[in-house]
């Protein structure tokens, strides 16, 4: 388990991140002293070029072998702290009772004169001593030369002189590496300083962990660090200095000042990445101070800066570049430049508008002359005109009781009175005909004068206007008008006298939409019928409704006639000369003139509309 | 002179102004261009000031509660402090309700009135049977056609290939005729909108006539 330096969550062995936070887990697993990858703790070879990660060494009986410690499988952070360890106080019994012809190991007699005290290079394996290793692995639990020898370390060593060499040799040397002459101590050896030993007795201060590089995954030679039992797990993780190969510490420590009779090594080719330099100074990593990381050191490593307050960078730099003065300057130079047009450009535009302002005068002239000729001369081209809609709705009017109030919605303005009052006079007539009461409304400001100039016309004694029509004027609010106009007609005021609604005898029994017999929408835009007839299907869907619109929105028109929502409808001048002619009121050759005209406009346009074609197909598609 | 005669000339007059955009732009058309404007908005300012007024006026005048008017009446004086921007914010409430109002009261009549009739009317078969089997084939002429017209505008197809094939085996060959329905009705809206313009200008030709005639009647050049 790798637990997270951020949040202290455990992780799965060989994690490089943590689960829970996504922070950079401390590289954990034995370095190849070889390729220099990571390999799982507890590799024997590197799973990468196979070289041997852990030094061969004498491999104890099984009966002999030592439960604990076992190997350095990395490092995690402590989390109870311990006094002295179970397995070193087994380590302590067995050592007070190997047998020294049986249990120690050759390699420190080699390393350990005759007679001599130990030293720490008691701690160095076999193998090593015989490559007379330039770095020495330090041993943190081996005594300084100035410390106290612990009682069972000082038993131990006096087995050692007595110790038979051991039954297999390790592994020789590396062939084709250097190997330094026996004795010598690497320079930068001599200066390591070796950690207080562990006390022995069991004390109530914690043992020192601030040691503990977690970024290196590895305790550093100079570390003295107990044996760490992680609550929850089975075994016992140990970082003794002892059980780590010394091409592990990345950061050679110093060497004793004294080394024990060892004379410097040359440091061979392969270690000397690993050599100090000298001068180069080591920044100290932060040490945590509180919570359950206290003590520990860089955790968080602060980057370079980082802990500095943050200066605001101006946006743009102080003096402008020479490239953007150049480029300003250009710039300048184009805009205060007098606007210079080429002259092709007015002798390509010269004809194009000369040609365009004859095009629109012919197809002018071709218009007039169309729609005036039937004025001069009766052209009996078109029969007259059908509209079973129109014929609906004069038979709608024509069941209409006398004296019966009609709604009539004005929507239209002197733009469009050409058309409206050619569809619209017809079907007036024919209300004021049956003494209908005509309640005239707008949400057009122009419609009020619209229809008074249209009733004007068509009323034949002006002095009935009172007794037949009220222009209750203009609405404003758009469909909220409506919709208040419907539910309050009697509290509206008439346009032209100024009169209140209530006041006249028209009005005498309309009060709402309810009391109306029949509305007509007179629209000539699409939102002007959907809005009445919208409102009048909310205020009251009984009440029966006819429309005269422009030609422009019949096709908009015509799904609320098949729905029903319309009882009949007259559209366009065509639908105006149907109603006309049923109603027969006199204005026949008008209305035989205007539709004769529109008809030859129509075909006047569709003629230009295919010369247009022709022209464009046989020569106008190259430019 | 009478005033009818005095709009008869008038009306021809700038009916000229404006035709005369056949040659182009021109001062006469920006001249009669103006007028239209400016004769536009003063008589819409005139009839709305008049409308409020005799609207507003009487209420408070009455001896009906003058609540009923004099909320309108405060409300509509918050909304003119939407013209100074330091004090604008003192017309939100009023622009609140007027927006509020009013998108409620559409939405209301756009649902009774127009889609919920219409959606009844393209479904109900009594509809279609009304008029016989020539309605019945309107009917589905008009079915056909809005779904067409809807499928014209599936532009997605399923990634599957079997998906896809029958994909473009039924959607897409509706859309196709959707597409003829949309090209139907364009063209149709097209003639509508162009029938109307013109009657507009035949009536504006004929109003000139009229006028030119009566002008010489006046002067005793015509008989009338």
């Amino acid at each position: 388990m790798i637990y997270c330096p951020k949040c202290g969550t455990a992780n799965r062995q060989g994690s490089k991140f943590c689960n829970e936070c996504g922070a950079p887990l401390p590289a954990t697993g034995l370095r190849c002293p070889m390729c220099g990858a990571m390999n799982p703790a507890g590799n024997l070879y590197c799973d990468r070029c196979s070289a041997r990660l852990i030094p061969a060494e004498r491999v104890p009986p099984e009966e002999e072998k030592p439960e604990r410690p076992s190997p350095p499988k990395g490092i995690s952070l402590p989390s109870v702290p311990l006094g002295e360890e179970e397995w070193l106080s087994e380590l302590r019994a067995e050592a007070l009772d190997l047998a020294p012809e049986e249990e120690t190991p050759g390699w420190p007699g080699e390393l350990e004169a005759p007679g001599e005290p130990p030293t720490p290079e008691t701690a160095i394996p076999e193998w090593l001593a015989e490559l007379e290793a330039p770095a020495a692995p330090p041993a943190p639990e081996a005594p300084p030369p100035e410390a106290a020898i612990p009682e069972w370390l000082v038993e131990l060593e006096e087995t050692v002189p007595e110790a038979p060499p051991p039954a297999e040799k390790p592994t020789p040397p590396l062939a084709g590496i250097p190997v330094p002459p026996s004795g010598e101590i690497p320079e930068w050896l001599r200066d390591v300083e070796f950690a207080p030993p562990i006390q022995e007795e069991p004390s109530a201060q914690p043992p020192p962990v601030a040691e503990v590089d977690v970024h290196a995954g590895m305790p550093s030679a100079s570390t003295t660090v107990p044996p760490i039992l992680i609550e929850g797990e089975e075994e016992i993780l140990s970082t003794a200095p002892a059980e780590i190969p010394d091409w592990l510490k990345e950061a050679p420590a110093e060497a004793p000042p004294e080394y024990g009779g060892l004379v410097p090594a040359e440091i061979p080719e392969w270690l000397r990445p690993l050599q100090p330099r000298e001068g180069v100074a080591v920044e100290e990593e932060p040490t945590e101070t509180e919570g359950f990381l206290s003590g520990l050191r860089g955790l968080l490593p602060i980057g370079k800066g980082l802990d500095m307050p943050a200066t605001a960078q101006p946006l743009l730099p102080r003096a402008p570049r020479p490239a953007a003065v150049a480029r300003a300057e250009l710039l300048q130079g184009l805009l205060s430049r007098p606007l210079i047009t080429p002259p092709t450009a007015e002798i390509r535009e010269a004809p194009r508008q000369s040609g365009w302002v004859l095009t629109r005068f012919l197809v002018g002239v071709i218009l007039l002359a169309a729609i005036l000729l039937p004025m001069l001369v009766r052209l009996p081209l078109f029969g007259p005109p059908t509209a079973p809609t129109a014929e609906a709705l004069f038979a709608t009017v024509n069941q209409l009781p006398g004296n019966t109030p009609v709604l009539i919605a004005w929507e239209y303005g002197p733009a469009e009175s050409d058309e409206m009052d050619r569809v619209a006079g017809p079907l007036i007539e024919h209300l004021l005909r049956r003494e209908a009461r005509l309640i005239v409304v707008s949400t057009r400001m122009e419609g009020p004068a619209a229809a008074e100039a249209l009733l004007a016309s068509r009323l034949v004694d002006p002095s009935e206007r009172s007794r037949r029509i009220a222009n209750l004027g203009y609405l404003p609010g758009q469909a909220a008008g409506v919709r208040e106009a419907l539910g309050n007609l009697g509290g509206r005021t008439e346009a032209m006298t100024g009169l209140p609604a209530s006041q006249l005898d028209i009005m005498a029994d309309v009060h709402s939409i309810a009391d109306v017999g029949m509305v007509v929408i007179l629209a000539a835009q699409p939102d002007d019928l959907k809005t009445w007839l919208e409102q009048i299907s909310v205020a009251n869907p009984n009440v029966p409704v006819v429309a005269g619109v422009s030609a422009r929105i019949e096709l908009i028109s015509t799904p609320y006639l098949a729905a029903g929502q319309l009882r009949g409808m007259v559209a366009g001048l065509t639908g105006g000369a149907v109603y006309e002619r049923q109603l027969d009121t006199g204005w026949g050759r008008e209305y035989e003139y205007y539709l004769t005209s529109l008809g030859m406009a129509q075909l006047a346009i569709a003629a230009l509309t295919v010369i247009g074609a022709l022209i464009f197909l046989v020569g106008g598609r190259k430019r | 002179m009478t005033a009818d005669l005095i709009g008869l000339i008038a009306g021809t007059l700038l009916t000229l102004l404006v035709l005369s955009y056949i040659l182009g732009d021109n001062p006469l058309y920006r001249l009669a261009l103006h007028l239209l404007v400016g004769a536009t908005v003063g008589y819409g300012v005139a009839v709305t000031t008049v409308t409020v007024l005799q609207t507003v006026l009487p209420a408070l005048q009455s001896d009906s509660p003058r609540v009923r008017a004099l909320i309108p009446l405060v409300l509509g004086i918050l909304l003119l402090f939407k013209g100074f921007p330091r004090w604008s914010a003192w017309g939100n409430f009023s622009t609140a309700l007027l927006v509020g109002v009013g998108a409620a009261v559409a939405m209301g009549g756009a649902l009774v009135g127009t889609i919920i009739p219409q959606i009844a009317a393209v479904g109900s078969l009594n509809v279609w049977l009304r008029e016989g089997s020539a309605g019945l084939i309107n009917g589905l002429i008009v079915m056909i056609g809005t779904i067409g017209a809807l499928l014209a505008f599936a532009f997605a197809v399923p990634r599957q290939p079997a998906l896809r094939r029958l994909w473009n085996g039924s959607v897409g060959v509706l859309g196709q005729i959707g597409r003829l329905f949309l090209l139907a009705a364009l063209g149709a809206a097209f003639g509508t909108a162009l029938t109307a313009s013109l009657t507009v200008l035949v009536g504006r030709v004929y109003a000139v006539v009229m006028g030119i005639q009566q002008l010489l009647t006046l002067i005793g050049m015509s008989s009338g």
